[in-house]
């Protein structure tokens, strides 16, 4: 049974915030089955990587000279963009998946739950969430939020 | 008291390692480490299993999170309760690390200049503490080949700017390990009578930690009623004679010999080298030394590269 089903699309803009989901869980579930895909995964089209990378690169050495530790910013191609999971439950926080998968897969119920989150004190009730927007490079990034119980 | 080697900085598959808990455990103990730390990305959940394998491989588990936030990541050392890591706001920090500290874990901040966003999520330090000391330690070293970073000398230069405020706060290394690899990192020991998590976590709160990427350098202060001092601890003021040993047979599975080699020991006072030494096994010598902070540095090679700080001490305080 669908519990919760969101679209979103993204932009840089949107880095470095959250966005919140929540959903409800009847009795008699034994199991939530939580499906997040976002794409592109990784950007490497200079013209938006390389500007961030050289301010990165520049913050990193600040008055050191460059030659102590050379880098070449080609080498941090391609920039990942990254957005992970976060759970609680009952005011009980569960966990994140902290991993740069862009299909993920998340199988929590009373007894055991998928690395990242621990299981939750009773799956009835209401679940909060979040989406955390680590980075967003691309000029657009898509993702799919569904949540299932069985 | 003896030195043991622990690790504070580790993922698994619970974030975003390649090690399972498991894993992790076994590399740690081949490598020598005594105790380990589990520190995924936001979570706990590997904890169970950290305490399972630990258990297995006589090693002692120190359970952690490291806050992976967008300004800023922050390992809690065995917060007993939750302080949540989401949505807390630079000028917040400091709230944050109270609350952390009612619930009596430790908090300290990781790799505060490593290379940020895209490259790396969060990496930079940005939260804006205002009490420096409500922070229990801070991660001069990380990851591999990190004597000779630049992160490195910005992360030792903003200790020792907070050591001449007068902040008492740890310096640690951490492998931020997250897979096996052939890479050559720095070690942190921790002095204790028995190891056990207490025992690290007040070497942790203490100071009583000493960083090496190769020979372990350590020190203590004889008063002139020959008591000793540890590091971490203060000393009155005046004449202190300091007692200095080498260990080159430290942590044998992790570092060559021929490719980190001591030249000479210095000790720094209040940010001023003030003594060189030949890096010998054992030494004494004595030293006037004013309110403040002594710590001893061994400069040596660290894989081709030269005149590199390759083993520091935390301070002994002097008032």
């Amino acid at each position: 049974m669908r519990l919760l089903e969101e679209v979103y699309q993204w932009t840089p803009q949107d880095s470095q915030t959250d966005a919140s989901f929540c959903f409800y869980v009847s009795e008699g579930m034994k199991q939530i089955r939580i499906r997040f895909e976002f794409s592109p995964g990784t950007e490497t089209d200079p013209r938006l990587c390389f500007p961030p990378i050289e301010k990165a690169m520049n913050r990193y050495y600040d008055s050191y000279p460059r030659a102590l530790q050379p880098m070449e910013k080609e080498s941090f191609l391609p920039v990942k963009n990254l957005i992970t999971i976060s759970l609680d439950k009952d005011g009980v926080y569960l966990g994140n998946a902290h991993r740069w998968a862009t299909e993920q897969e998340h199988l929590i119920s009373a007894e055991q739950a998928s690395l990242g989150f621990l299981p939750p004190e009773k799956m009835a009730g209401e679940w909060h969430g979040m989406l955390h927007l680590h980075e967003i490079l691309s000029e657009t990034c898509t993702g799919h939020l569904i949540v299932e119980g069985e | 008291m003896k030195w043991y080697p622990v690790e504070l900085h580790t993922h698994t598959q619970h974030s975003d390692g390649d090690f399972t808990v498991s894993e992790l455990v076994h590399a740690a103990k081949q490598r020598g480490f005594h105790a380990v730390c589990l520190s995924d990305h936001n979570t706990m959940s590997g904890l169970p299993e950290l305490y399972e394998a630990a258990e297995r491989e006589h090693m002692v588990p120190i359970p952690a999170i490291e806050w992976t936030t967008y300004w800023g990541h922050m390992l809690v050392l065995d917060e007993q309760g939750y302080t949540d890591w989401r949505g807390v706001r630079p000028e917040e920090i400091d709230a944050a690390i109270a609350s952390i500290h009612r619930n009596h874990g430790l908090a300290g901040i990781a790799h505060p200049f490593a290379l940020d966003n895209p490259i790396n999520t969060g990496y930079h330090w940005d939260f804006q503490v205002a009490d420096w000391d409500s922070v229990d330690f801070l991660e001069v070293w990380s990851r591999d080949n990190a004597p000779c970073k630049i992160q490195s000398y910005r992360a030792l230069q903003l200790w020792e700017t907070l050591l001449n405020r007068g902040c008492h706060i740890t310096a640690t290394s951490g492998r931020d390990w997250h897979r096996e690899d052939t890479y050559h990192y720095a070690h942190t020991y921790v002095l204790a009578e028995n190891l056990t998590k207490e025992s690290v976590l007040h070497a942790v709160k203490a100071g009583q930690i000493c960083l090496a990427a190769g020979p372990l350098l350590t020190m203590k202060g004889i008063r002139s009623d020959g008591t000793q001092v540890q590091i971490g601890d203060t000393i009155d003021a005046g004449k202190i004679e300091i007692e200095l040993q080498l260990d080159d047979e430290t942590m044998p599975n992790d570092w060559e010999k021929a490719s980190v080699t001591a030249k000479e020991i210095q000790l720094v006072h209040n940010g001023k080298v003030i003594c060189r030494l030949a890096p010998d096994a054992s030494q004494r010598v004595c030293v006037n030394a004013a309110s403040g902070w002594l710590r001893a540095d061994l400069i040596g090679s660290f894989y081709g590269k030269q005149d590199q700080k390759i083993a520091l001490t935390n301070p002994i305080y002097i008032k």
